[in-house]
């Protein structure tokens, strides 16, 4: 016979990060408002949830969450998502917050890649999981120079970079995780949220807080704060564009849309939204969406052609 | 020395530090930190000793302006924070009518570190949105920057106008600089983040 | 219940979970009870305390059989379950000459002061597999343990003391020189760090490089320490000495006391290498030639790993960044096994909508360019000049690249 060990602890604290852990994320999300944009190190440590699987989205919500809140996942703008699935599941064991699908209801809202396309208000926080905080990493591999380079506010290589893809293609190549100028100062990586989506986090009402787990990063963008996506004078920022492409389940568009693909090859297109879909198909209601220049230039196209089909 | 014994550090502190990151993220939005009856020694506002509960640890230091001792050791006992000359203090804890001495040493940050720099949390008498509600001689600030939509007009009792002006020396060189928290005798809390702006009017 | 399958997912992981489960024991074999995997899988528990810096076999053994035996999975579960534990005290420093020895070698010198000790090591057992383990019987290790331990004799383990330490033989001389590095001698060069309570900031202090050497992936330090061998850097040590053994840890009490709360096993290497003698400006006539020491200590008997954080702690001390290994930022950011795996296997998850982003871009770039060409086309039947660059029709065939990383 093989004797057996005696005990072996599992117990965990609520939200089950330890007090110190919490305590130290929470002073340096304070400096991160303080400084919009900036990224703020932190001891970021080992979560039971992968490297990149969103550590630092996790690090955030549970530093930050009480058991009165709310609490709404999404992965690529889906509560459905497995890897939301998971997470929600985990944030519910260790917290026991009530969670939700609905944008409008949730205090908490953690994303990975997607602002919803409802407007956020002052009650409601959402927080990021960013895989790469430094938007300077592709012009200058070196965390010692990017640190350099936003002290100095020297921003001169990113610049360039983007003046070399329009040179070359025509246009600001950028795709998702467009980089944001926040208040005048610093360059910021808004994640990879669609272009459609960074307008959005501008003068917002709600607080945006970012944690880049595996990078060890913090930043946050407070209310009310300029959020400028780089352009030119004469090479714009422009958001994806869907033209005359309606949602093939709730007919209407003005939406950012994922392409489906069919056993044939056909594809059409869905809202990618979740939530903003089920309550256009379920509740046959439109939320309120973000007032921004682009979205509206979108909205005004589609109510000039109603008729229009995908 | 106090051992605040009805002081839940996991639910109190994440409540407090909720209202307290709802107030940096909207300067000018005064919440109150309330729900828990905890002894301060003197020259420690109730709210500021929150404050300290709330954020202090054994990784960072603090330096109290006045009745340093007894703030020491409450701080000491109750967060296993250690206490620091004000040079290197991660928190100050001062009196609004103090002399800015301490806040002038006070940790700005590096260009390439800015967030290495400290807390202000500064007892005043009594912070108001509108004037009506103070008594006696008070400062009214306007602020501006993230967080405030436009501009926000807060007014204040207990509070030493040079101690605003040494305040607004420390930030001038953004994105150095300090990020500060007044606490008033009724539990509210007013953060201004180095990132706003403020003017003052003495009324 | 939203429109989208939400359940879906979850319904998916509760089975991905359930599979998980059968697999793991479909074949109805007896469970391996992990005291068994402790006492029998000593070296794949000692990789797994180590890159899960987290010292505690018994745990290690429970990964391990959780995760049917994959070492770096296993890690990840230590280093998330030691992410829970509170930090209560900090170790006494620990002298490795007080170390019970259980293998001490030196390649550097034919016989050393108390002898070259082998020692328990594969090094030598020629990798035939060995067949006869296929039916190795309870009997079997009876017999091998009665007949073993016959031979001890009782005298001579009493005998065994602690060892002196070859670089200090070498020290004594004035041969050997302190680290030499003047970002190590600064103030925050010589700062103790605790890498699991701050995010590491470059250029990093030697404390904290060789705490993310001691946690990190075997394999990473072995590819990284073998090429500074082999020719990228030029590091060619030789082993000083090597020691695999037990020390005592002991931490002070509240009231200063020390008091003793376990041993762990370590191995210990000390690589030697000739360093230079300083800037061009000071190797003029009369300067003289001294060795260096690379360091490396991990949990448990990993030689390679010792050896490889030797060879590494060397070469980042090189003070150029010619080579990988040369690179502080290059060599620990990217050998944390837990973050590299993490991050590899993010690629699983879905990136539809930043694939969209991109589509679009791409999409409208094409059109731009066909468009173009079609103008070219009609307008002249020259085409234009390469150094058009704004749309060229070579570029219609390249698809154009991200900017940035998108990840």
């Amino acid at each position: 016979m093989i004797p057996s060990f005696k005990k072996f602890n599992s117990r965990f604290n609520f939200a089950f990060i330890d007090e110190n852990t919490k305590r130290e994320i929470r002073r340096k999300l304070l400096k991160a408002i303080c400084l919009p944009g900036y990224q703020v190190p932190y001891s970021s440590p080992e979560m039971p949830i992968a490297r990149g699987w969103g550590t630092g989205g996790l690090h955030v919500t549970l530093s930050v969450i009480g058991k009165d809140d709310v609490f709404k996942i999404i992965d690529q703008g889906s509560d459905a998502s497995v890897n939301a699935c998971n997470l929600r599941d985990f944030v519910h064991r260790v917290t026991h917050c009530r969670v939700t699908f609905d944008t409008h209801a949730a205090t908490l809202i953690q994303t990975r890649h997607r602002i919803p396309e409802e407007q956020l208000n002052d009650g409601q926080i959402l927080v990021f999981q960013v895989p790469q905080p430094e938007p300077l990493r592709a012009v200058e591999r070196y965390e010692t120079k990017t640190r350099e380079m936003h002290g100095e506010a020297d921003y001169a290589r990113m610049w360039v970079s983007l003046y070399e893809a329009f040179v070359r293609y025509g246009d600001i190549m950028q795709g998702a995780g467009y980089p944001v100028m926040v208040n005048g100062r610093y360059i910021m990586s808004p994640s990879p949220i669609p272009r459609w989506d960074v307008p959005n986090l501008h003068q917002s009402d709600c607080l945006y807080l970012f944690g880049a787990g595996r990078e060890k990063r913090l930043y946050a963008i407070p209310p009310h704060t300029d959020v400028v996506p780089l352009e030119f004078d004469d090479v714009k920022f422009r958001i994806e564009q869907f033209p005359g492409i309606r949602c093939s389940l709730s007919g209407t568009g003005g939406a950012f849309m994922d392409e489906l693909y069919n056993d044939l090859g056909h594809f059409r297109h869905v809202i990618n939204d979740s939530d903003f879909l089920d309550k256009l198909v379920e509740h046959k209601t439109r939320p309120q969406q973000w007032s921004n220049k682009y979205l509206q230039q979108v909205l005004d196209e589609m109510n000039a052609n109603p008729d229009l089909e995908s | 020395m106090t051992r605040e014994t009805s002081y839940d550090e996991i639910f109190d502190a994440q409540a407090h530090f909720r209202l307290i990151m709802d107030s940096m993220a909207r300067p000018g939005k005064l919440n109150v930190l309330n729900g828990v009856s905890v002894q301060p020694p003197g020259s420690l506002n109730r709210a500021s000793a929150l404050i300290g509960l709330a954020l202090l640890n054994a990784d960072v230091s603090f330096f109290a302006a006045q009745n340093a001792d007894a703030i020491g050791t409450y701080f000491t006992a109750n967060t296993a924070s250690r206490p620091a000359p004000a040079a290197e203090a991660d928190f100050l804890f001062l009196q609004g009518l103090d002399h800015p001495q301490g806040l002038e040493q006070a940790k700005s940050g590096t260009l390439t570190y800015p967030d290495t720099s400290a807390f202000i949390v500064i007892d005043v008498a009594h912070l108001s949105l509108t004037r009506d509600q103070i008594t006696g001689p008070m400062l009214q600030l306007q602020l501006s920057g993230p967080g405030v939509d436009g501009q926000q007009t807060v007014f204040v009792a207990g509070l030493n106008d040079a101690l605003l002006t040494t305040l607004r020396e420390k930030n001038v060189e953004y994105p150095l600089g300090v990020d500060s928290i007044l606490t008033d005798q009724n539990d509210r809390i007013l953060c201004i983040p180095r990132s706003n702006r403020f003017v003052v009017g003495g009324l | 219940m939203g429109y989208v399958a939400v359940k879906g997912g979850t319904d998916a992981i509760a089975n991905s979970i359930e599979l998980v489960e059968f697999y793991r024991i479909k074949d109805e074999t007896p469970p391996i009870h992990i005291r068994q995997l402790q006492a029998q899988f000593r070296l794949a528990i000692d990789k797994i305390m180590g890159e899960g810096s987290f010292y505690a076999p018994e745990y290690g053994a429970l990964a391990l059989k959780q995760v049917e035996g994959d070492v770096l999975e296993a890690a990840f579960i230590m280093r998330a379950f030691r992410a829970t534990l509170p930090r209560l005290y900090y170790s006494a420093v620990i002298d490795t000459r007080n170390m019970f020895v259980q293998r001490r070698i030196s390649s550097s010198f034919r016989d050393i002061p108390g002898g070259q000790i082998l020692g328990p090591t594969y090094d030598y057992t020629q990798r035939i597999i060995d067949t006869r383990l296929a039916d190795e019987s309870y009997e079997q290790v009876q017999a091998f343990l009665q007949q073993f331990s016959a031979r001890i004799s009782e005298t001579d383990r009493k005998a065994i003391t602690t060892f002196g330490k070859v670089i200090d033989m070498l020290r004594a001389q004035g041969l050997l020189k302190g680290v030499g590095n003047r970002d190590d001698e600064s103030e925050e060069g010589r700062r103790l760090v605790d890498i699991t309570r701050e995010a590491i900031k470059f250029p990093a202090p030697r404390s904290a490089r060789l705490q993310m050497l001691a946690r990190a992936e075997t394999g990473g330090l072995m590819a990284l320490g073998y090429s500074s061998m082999r020719g990228y850097g030029g590091v060619h040590p030789t082993v000083g000495e090597l020691r695999v053994g037990l020390v005592d840890v002991t931490v002070s009490d509240p009231t200063g006391r020390s008091r003793y709360i376990g041993r762990v096993r370590v191995t210990e290497a000390e690589m030697i290498t000739k360093a230079k003698t300083g800037k061009k400006s000071e190797r003029s006539a009369g300067s003289v030639p001294y060795y260096a020491i690379g360091y490396g200590l991990c949990f448990g008997q990993n030689e390679t790993k010792a050896i490889c954080m030797g060879i590494l702690d060397r070469a980042m001390r090189n003070g150029t960044k010619e080579a990988p290994a040369n690179d502080q930022e290059f060599v620990l950011y990217h050998t944390d096994g837990i973050e590299a795996m993490g991050f590899t296997n993010h690629l699983k998850l879905p990136h539809y909508v930043t694939f969209q982003s991109g589509l679009n871009n791409v999409r409208r770039a094409v059109a731009r360019s066909k468009k173009q060409a079609e103008a070219n086309a009609a307008s002249a039947p020259e085409p234009p000049m390469a150094t058009d660059a704004t749309a060229s029709p070579g570029d219609a065939e390249r698809m154009p690249s991200e900017v940035l990383t998108e990840l």
